[in-house]
């Protein structure tokens, strides 16, 4: 499937460095599952990670001689491992040499079951979410009645949101299934779900949106989009 | 410091010495590898996770992952150093949100391996692509390889708006990207 909307390039990068906040992670390797003009550019940016990691001074870049200057006296002391270091059995983990995300219960539910008894909540007229748990509490899923517009507003921070049913349209164009919007922080915009199907997105948020109208930042508090 | 040139062929050197390693367990070839990544990767780990005894665990525990997973490195399709940089971010990754994933019980999402080979890079092109970067597109690279910070903690820290860090990065990766292009 080809996509129309992808994240900016500086979202793939922080996303290589492995910098994002974990609900902007969740989000991009939902889109990269799809994508692979974006696969290809993280693939760059961890090049890029690697170039960088092999060009590092070990002690002069951050000039933390205390703690690192052993390399330089000592250098076996530390850059040596012994045999019985090689064969320390390691925690049963995921295999590291592949990027794994897990994903919250609901989504992941969603994702390989589809829409049935997903527990949506009321939000407002027409729009149901589930928040779904991650470290910054920044991810939810929003399931849009055809028709139905979310409140025009703006962002104090970043905003991902990806097309996983149905279709939206805003000032930015159509979006369908498996196309992101990577809202710039001046983009003002309304979102209207497109078509017969409610339209179900993930969205990503750092920060709390600007609602323009009045009625919709009084809102706000109950509905803590 | 060894010259430009050199330091191209270098790339080339650590990738040919860990397929090596791969394929032959020489462990001293394995020592030479450690020897040469090992420091690196504690500075950088010690950039993103601000902590000396966690920058060197982890450090380890991706030594050891390259000793043990060797068999799996593909010289033609990644760099040495691309191969490593994945396995110690998504080292830190774990660390970083292991505790939380194990209590919630999910699923997982693996990443496709439809990699594409990556191009051999020119790396003293790319390392002059880089200091050749206006400052502003400099630092917030800087910031985020090697701090380990988001799009809005650069911005706090650099009392530059939003855009401004996306809009750096977007250029400054669109440069370097040129740069690893042959
Ligand atoms: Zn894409």
């Amino acid at each position: 499937m080809s996509n129309n909307h992808h994240p900016d390039e500086a979202t793939l990068l922080s996303y290589a460095a492995g910098v994002l906040p974990e609900s902007f992670d969740i989000l991009l390797a939902c889109h990269l599952r799809e994508c692979g003009h974006c696969r290809a550019g993280v693939a760059e940016a961890e090049q890029l990670g690697g170039l960088l990691l092999e060009a590092i001074e070990p002690v002069t870049v951050h000039n933390w001689a205390g703690e690192l200057g052993l390399l330089e006296t000592e250098p076996q002391l530390l850059c040596n491992p012994r045999p019985d270091q090689i064969c320390v059995p390691l925690p049963e983990l995921s295999d590291p040499t592949q990027r794994q995300q897990p994903l919250p219960a609901p989504l992941q539910q969603l994702l390989t079951q589809g829409d049935t008894d997903l527990p949506w909540r009321w939000l407002a007229p027409g729009i149901k979410q589930i928040r779904l748990v991650t470290a910054d509490a920044g991810l939810r899923l929003l399931k849009i009645a055809p028709g139905v517009s979310i409140p025009r507003h703006s962002h104090q921070g970043s905003e991902l949101t990806l097309i996983l049913q149905g279709a939206y349209r805003d000032e930015q164009g159509h979006f369908r299934p498996g196309d992101l919007s990577d809202a710039a922080p001046e983009l003002e915009h309304q979102p209207v779900a497109e078509g017969p199907d409610p339209c179900i997105c993930l969205v990503a948020t750092d920060a709390p949106l600007r609602y323009r109208s009045l009625i919709a930042r009084l809102l706000q508090p109950l509905t803590g989009l | 410091m060894a010259d430009n040139t050199d330091k191209h062929t270098e790339i080339e050197y650590w990738s040919r010495c860990l397929a090596q390693v791969g394929c032959t367990r020489d462990r001293v070839l394995y020592l030479r590898f450690y020897d040469h990544f090992f420091p690196r990767l504690q500075s950088w780990l010690l950039g993103v996770t601000r902590d000396s005894t966690l920058a060197e665990e982890l450090a380890q525990e991706t030594m050891l992952i390259v000793w043990r997973k060797a068999a799996q490195y593909d010289a033609s399709k990644a760099a040495a150093s691309t191969w490593l940089f994945r396995i110690a971010r998504n080292l830190y990754i774990d660390q970083l949100r292991r505790r939380q994933v194990q209590s919630r019980g999910r699923g997982l999402l693996t990443e496709e391996h439809t990699w594409f080979a990556e191009h051999t890079a020119d790396a003293p092109r790319v390392r002059l692509a880089i200091r050749q970067l206006p400052q502003q597109q400099a630092q917030v690279i800087y910031k985020s390889y090697f701090e380990g910070k988001s799009h809005q903690e650069i911005a706090n820290d650099m009392d530059i708006p939003l855009g401004s860090v996306k809009s750096s990065l977007r250029l400054a990766f669109q440069k370097l990207c040129t740069a690893l292009r042959p």
